[in-house]
């Protein structure tokens, strides 16, 4: 699943993700209030989550950091499996980051195919 | 002895105010233009993975929309640049309240499409020295922010005040509209593209570019805003 509202970005993880491995199918919501919302649905009617989480930073309503806070506040948040993506150069938000205990890894943009299977891998 | 405690205060709000605007700087690079330069990278590796022509055609029209978004960009970074760099001339005496109601004869459609109304209570001879395009910019940016962000639950009202202060007067615009969530959005409200109300039409220029006039002239900006009540932005130029 990816929490992205840049729409060539998430079409070009698509296709990188389609050449890795077919089988696996990727969600896009486009701010962290509707994926907030998403993910509450979920939980309660207990389906699967998501097994990636690739979740922006700049975005409109809710931004990444706005999500986690949110996250932060819920019974479920040691289910998800996220990881920041973004652009940023900012020493301050990639420190900012790892303050979260729900991130796993701050991944930065641009994302190679290798770096991509790596993760995907690890499940 | 007071002079230079004024002087030192003065000088420590345009460091604080520099300060900030290099860190908006930092964040308008790493969000809005290496977005895009690395969308261009993950681009061209796909491009170089592949021999099938169609794929790479598909390509080809994602990095023209890349290079496009990035063009817009730089362009708009560039302005912020010209804004603040010409606003050492062209200042002129403008007669505050005549100068509002002729910059809001130019949107007359869309305030009457709207059922706007609008109060300009402001005093007959209130001169301001200011630069006009800049002024003009602000006040129709402002104006219709409200008028887009109206809320459907009542008729729109705007009230245009002024207050005048030791060499200095601030202007309030005030809306009953759909106001702002500001715990969630203070920190944004005047960044470069961003925007609040899921609205798929809005750039996230508008204040950004209102923000950089005002600061171009010296001034400063602020809002108060309510979710469900409306807002009141309030700038202070000085004289």
């Amino acid at each position: 699943m990816i929490i992205d509202d840049d729409s060539i970005f998430v079409f070009v993880i698509k296709k990188i993700v389609s050449k890795i491995n077919n089988r696996d199918e990727v969600i896009n919501i486009k701010n962290g209030f509707d994926a907030l919302d998403f993910l509450t649905k979920i939980a309660v009617e207990k389906k699967q989550f998501p097994d990636f989480i690739f979740l922006d930073l700049n975005m409109p309503m809710l931004d990444g950091w706005q999500f986690l806070e949110e996250i932060e506040l819920l019974s479920f948040k040691n289910e998800l499996n996220i990881y920041i993506v973004s652009s940023t150069i900012d020493e301050r938000e990639i420190e900012k980051s790892k303050g979260y205990k729900t991130v796993k890894q701050f991944v930065p943009k641009p994302i190679t195919q290798d770096d991509l299977a790596t993760i995907l891998n690890k499940e | 002895m007071k002079k230079a405690e004024n002087e030192i205060s003065k000088l420590f709000t345009v460091t604080k105010n520099l300060n900030e605007r290099l860190l908006d700087f930092t964040h308008i690079i790493s969000h809005n233009i290496r977005s895009n330069t690395s969308n261009m990278t993950m681009i061209l590796d796909l491009i170089e993975a592949t021999n099938d022509q169609n794929e790479k055609d598909e390509y080809f029209q994602l990095l023209k929309e890349c290079n496009f978004k990035l063009t817009d960009t730089i362009y708009y970074l560039n302005e912020t640049v010209n804004i603040q760099l010409s606003s050492k001339e062209h200042r002129s005496k403008l007669n505050l309240k005549l100068e509002i109601e002729k910059i809001l004869l130019g949107i007359n459609a869309i305030v009457l499409n709207n059922k706007a109304h609008i109060n300009i209570n402001i005093p007959d001879f209130f001169e301001i020295n200011t630069i006009p395009s800049y002024f003009e910019s602000i006040i129709l940016n402002l104006v219709t922010n409200a008028i887009k962000y109206k809320s459907n639950e009542r008729e729109l009202v705007i009230d245009i005040d002024v207050e005048n202060g030791n060499s200095q007067f601030s202007i309030f615009i005030k809306d009953n509209g759909l106001g702002i969530n500001m715990a969630r959005n203070k920190d944004k409200i005047f960044g470069m593209y961003k925007t609040f109300h899921g609205n798929p039409d809005a750039v996230g220029l508008g204040l950004f570019m209102t923000k950089n006039h005002i600061e171009a002239l010296g001034g400063t900006i602020e809002v108060t805003s309510e979710v469900g009540c409306g807002s009141e932005f309030k700038f202070t130029l000085y004289e």
